[in-house]
């Protein structure tokens, strides 16, 4: 970067050149960190990602809603294609569609919309609680709604329009599939509309042929409106993923006791954050497992000077954090061998994964299964710290896929001479659901069974298969 | 420094205490010029009577005490080692003469004040040999998690009674730098070392072997051994096997065929209980590994190596799967040898065992110690394993010799467990030198680096042992066999 000096590619340089440049360039440069794994961690790919899909948006030009999608859709393919097993990458992606779907439906259909939702509540048998309309609400509306914000959209399902009582008779046969679970192949997802569909036909014609042209002329003075809203709605996920950690840290007293013993994965920022909340008013223990040979070096460091990186290193900075010895919180140093061994005098277990799985299973660094597994064997509660913005509506089909081999160097050195050794050094562990208790989220805690909800709560389903050749 | 007793050992007597001059006054004059155990190498030391030495240890000891609490810990090492260079001496001494205490006077007085005075100098010995990251006494409270252990390792050849064999002070400093490391090695190294003490030992006139060798000689060389690294189970077995022996030799043997007869108790003892408990072992193992076979292992067993060797020579084809861990990383040697062997050798850290085990179809672990109820003592880090193979439904076999079985009971992995200095789990010298200066000012912050941890019985599923292979739930009655064998 000309006159500016050298600058590590990172995070930081890569938001704050965002503006100069022009967005093509800026997307080749974030495909490149993403791929380079320059930029590292949900958090930090969170926050890029984010920005520079606000930038696409603000300064799009699309002329119509679904053109502004199939922009950031694309983009955002090139992007998860990046790094792929980055998943809040995909995540974010998947937001930002869902947010352009709500944003451009709002305000065109919603008295329809209210009337039919007042309906289907009260046809279903479950009881479906109250749902946030400012946080993306999922309900099968949104099909009706976007089919009114594009004149062309022939792949979307048919609309419910059920202006009268007597069919909805047929909504209810409708609506457990669009209530099953979202899975990487759409298969249940789809709703089928057909045993509802007659009254839409003609009640399409009408509108699209007399006043076709009427419509895109409205939409491209409303469109501006739009982006505005979308881009209201992007600083707000880019506050969301901001904020996760504190919001995270506000129940930590919630959870943690006087003179507990607390085995910690490492010491993330949201677990350090966590555990500093709960040390203004508990005083505890807290063992923190090493996690080498890919954490090891930033565990010890956060441990040691509250950053993951020491002051001596380039761009590390003088703690501004207060550590956790400092806050009175007694720190213990573990390896990764003795967690068994310490398992038994330990009262609960705090992880943080990488990423979270709509199945309720996370994937984390390499050594968390074997923590969770112990932690099941002695009975001791497992907590996951995680935002919102990590929790993927993906679901781990094949584990495999989740296996990622890092560098070998990193296993300290050889002694002597080898033969012919096959060394292997994967980077993340993936957790059953079954072994995780609670996770704790900025948006409350939830146990495992109940993070569909929160997927469907959030992202579009139509948004699921993004970027996967299925 | 010479094990040959010092002639000029009359001087020692002012630097004991009362407890050392009553005995030797009840034994024979003559026993100055045997291997009366020495105080003290530095013979320009002012001499003191016994109860002056003790009145000064003991305000000393106060002192030290007081200046704790008053805060000021880290003041220990440079004043410390002046004035209390004669008290480990004394201190190991008095170990030492804890038994023929019976006979002295004053036997009382002296039980409380060499306890008192031997915890005083313990203490104090700690603090001499200068190793960093010392567990000094803190002035506030100590809320350290584990207290209990103590982490002294002895790395430097000062202040050692002068009954040390030099075998034993080589083996010592070989034992701390972990150059000697694992049960079965160090138990070899220390029977070795006896039996160089042994054949270097000269029985005092009018005494006998059987009551003078272990106080006198023998202990000071287990306590210097224990000193540079606390000993194993199998160590402990092997010296009280030693000791049974001494102690029923005939005194009207004469000194060379008692010694000849002590000698070849420690060569029964390896040829035995290890050499030949091996060959037994590694013969029932190779028979349960088939070709195709992907075993997987911990650390670095030496007879898991043997097995693994030796199946690979008789011609099975089969996948070894090393899993390793800090701060040892003991498997690269493992590794090392088996690879050069020809083997297919694989090699992970412990925090990746999640990944490999689903391909491993046994696992084969070595032991420290089979506790009474069948409970794994072990490397730390096995228990791990063992819980992953557990899960799994993967065997885990077991190969232990008996003389590791042990009738003690730990129902937790503290109990019994091994502290080791802190620095070695962190890597880099400056990364020490900031985390020392660290932990010095904040007692918050510690480092934990235990040795060994237990594995529940329930996830070994056969022990290989010289007298057969079986269920953990049998360790007693191993134990009952082997007690059967002693009587």
């Amino acid at each position: 970067m000309p006159g500016k000096g050298f600058r590590t590619p990172g995070l930081e340089s890569f938001v704050d050149n965002l503006d100069e440049f022009k967005l093509e360039r800026s997307t080749e440069v974030l495909i490149q960190l993403l791929a380079r794994r320059q930029i590292s961690g949900s958090k930090n790919c969170a926050i890029a990602v984010a920005g520079l899909l606000l930038r696409i948006v603000q300064d799009s030009p699309a002329n119509s809603v679904q053109d502004l999608l199939d922009q950031v859709s694309q983009i955002g393919q090139r992007l998860i294609a990046a790094q792929p097993r980055e998943l809040a990458v995909g995540n974010i992606v998947r937001r930002v569609l869902g947010l352009i779907r709500e944003v451009s439906g709002i305000g065109q259909d919603d008295e329809i919309r209210s009337e039919l939702s007042s309906m289907l509540d009260g046809q279903d048998g479950l009881n479906r609680p109250e749902m946030l309309h400012s946080i993306s609400t999922y309900s099968p509306l949104r099909h009706a709604a976007s089919e009114f914000t594009g004149a062309s959209t022939p792949e979307s399902p048919q609309p419910i329009k059920r202006p009268n009582f007597a069919q909805s008779g047929y909504s209810s046969f409708a609506m457990p599939s669009t209530k099953t679970a979202m899975n990487l192949f759409g298969l249940l997802a789809e709703p089928s509309y057909s045993p509802t569909g007659t009254p839409p036909i003609t009640n399409r014609e009408s509108p699209a042929l007399s006043t076709k042209n009427l419509n895109i002329i409205q939409e491209q003075a409303s469109i501006k409106e739009t982006i505005q809203e979308i881009g209201d709605g992007m600083r707000e996920l880019l506050d969301e993923v901001d904020l996760a950690a504190e919001q995270i840290s506000e129940s930590a007293t919630d959870y943690i006791n006087s003179n507990d013993m607390i085995m910690a994965q490492g010491l993330s920022d949201t677990t350090h954050k966590f555990l500093a909340e709960a040390a203004r008013k508990r005083k505890f223990t807290v063992f923190v497992v090493e996690g080498e040979p890919n954490e090891g070096q930033a565990t010890r460091n956060m441990i040691l000077y509250g950053s993951a990186k020491s002051p001596s290193d380039d761009d590390g900075q003088e703690g501004t954090t207060k550590r956790l010895v400092d806050l009175g919180v007694n720190v213990v140093l573990i390896p990764d061998s003795a967690i068994f061994a310490i398992m038994s005098t330990v009262t609960k277990v705090l992880l943080a994964p990488q990423a979270v799985l709509a199945n309720g299973g996370l994937v984390a660094n390499v050594g968390t299964s074997m923590i969770a597994a112990a932690a099941q064997a002695h009975k001791v509660p497992v907590l996951a710290l995680s935002g919102v913005y990590k929790l993927s509506p993906l679901y781990p089909l094949d584990t495999d896929e989740l296996r990622e081999i890092g560098s070998a160097s990193g296993l300290g050195g050889s002694v002597g001479s080898w033969g012919k050794v096959n060394v292997m050094n994967p980077m993340w562990d993936y957790v059953e659901p079954e072994k995780v208790n609670l996770y704790i989220t900025n948006l409350g805690g939830h146990a495992p069974s109940y993070l569909y909800r929160i997927v469907a709560d959030h992202y579009d389903k139509e948004d699921i298969n993004l970027g996967t050749d299925m | 420094m010479a094990s040959q007793p010092t002639t000029s050992s009359e001087a020692p007597p002012s630097k004991s205490s009362e407890q050392s001059k009553s005995a030797e006054s009840s034994a024979p004059p003559a026993a100055s010029s045997s291997t009366a155990p020495v105080a003290t190498a530095t013979p320009e030391a002012p001499k003191l009577s016994g109860a002056e030495l003790k009145k000064r240890a003991k305000a000393e000891k106060q002192a030290k005490r007081a200046a704790a609490k008053a805060g000021g810990q880290g003041d220990g090492h440079p004043e410390a080692s002046q004035p209390k260079k004669d008290t480990p001496q004394k201190g190991s001494q008095k170990k030492g003469q804890q038994q023929p205490r019976q006979s002295a006077g004053a036997q009382q007085k002296g039980k409380q004040q060499s306890k008192g005075q031997e915890a005083g100098a313990v203490s104090q010995a700690k603090k001499e040999v200068d190793i960093p990251l010392r567990a000094a006494p803190k002035s506030t409270p100590d809320n350290r998690v584990f207290r209990q252990f103590s982490i002294y390792r002895r790395t430097s050849l000062e202040n050692i009674n002068k009954d040390v064999h030099p075998a034993v002070l080589a083996f010592g400093l070989q034992l701390s730098s972990y150059q000697i490391c694992g049960s079965t090695a160090r138990c070899i190294g220390m029977l070795k070392c006896f039996k160089s003490v042994i054949r270097d030992y000269t029985i005092p006139p009018d005494n006998t072997l059987a009551r003078h060798f272990i106080p006198h000689c023998l202990s000071a060389q287990v306590e210097y051994i224990k000193s540079a690294r606390p000993t194993s189970i199998g160590m402990g077995n092997a010296i009280r096997h030693l000791k049974d022996a001494i102690v029923k030799v005939d005194p009207e043997m004469p000194e060379a065929d008692a010694k000849a007869h002590l000698l070849e108790v420690i060569d029964t003892f390896i040829n035995e209980r290890i050499r030949a408990a091996d060959t037994v072992i590694v013969n029932a193992a190779v028979a349960k590994i088939k070709d195709g076979d992907i075993i997987l292992t911990y650390a670095n067993s030496s007879i898991i190596k043997k097995v693994l060797l030796a199946a690979h020579a008789r011609g099975k084809k089969f996948i070894t799967i090393v899993v390793d861990s800090k701060p040892l990383y003991e498997g690269k040697y493992l590794v090392q040898d088996l690879s050069n062997a020809g083997l297919e050798t694989e090699y992970v850290l412990v925090a990746a065992i999640a990944h490999v085990m689903p391909r491993a179809t046994k696992v084969l672990l070595g032991a420290h110690a089979m506790m009474a109820d069948g409970r794994l003592f072990s490397r730390i880090g096995t228990a791990v394993v063992g819980l992953a193979a557990h899960e799994r439904h993967i065997p885990c076999i077991v190969c232990c010799e008996s003389y590791k079985f042990t009738e003690r009971v730990y129902v937790d992995s503290y109990a019994g467990n091994e502290l080791a200095p802190s620095e070695e789990l962190l890597p880099h010298d400056s990364e020490r030198e900031a985390w020392r200066r660290e932990m010095e000012v904040k007692p918050q912050l510690q480092v934990l680096n235990l040795l060994y941890d237990l594995t529940p019985a329930e996830y070994v599923d056969m022990i290989v042992t010289e007298l057969g292979n079986l269920p953990p739930s049998s360790v007693p009655a191993i134990l009952r066999m082997l007690e059967g064998k002693a009587a």
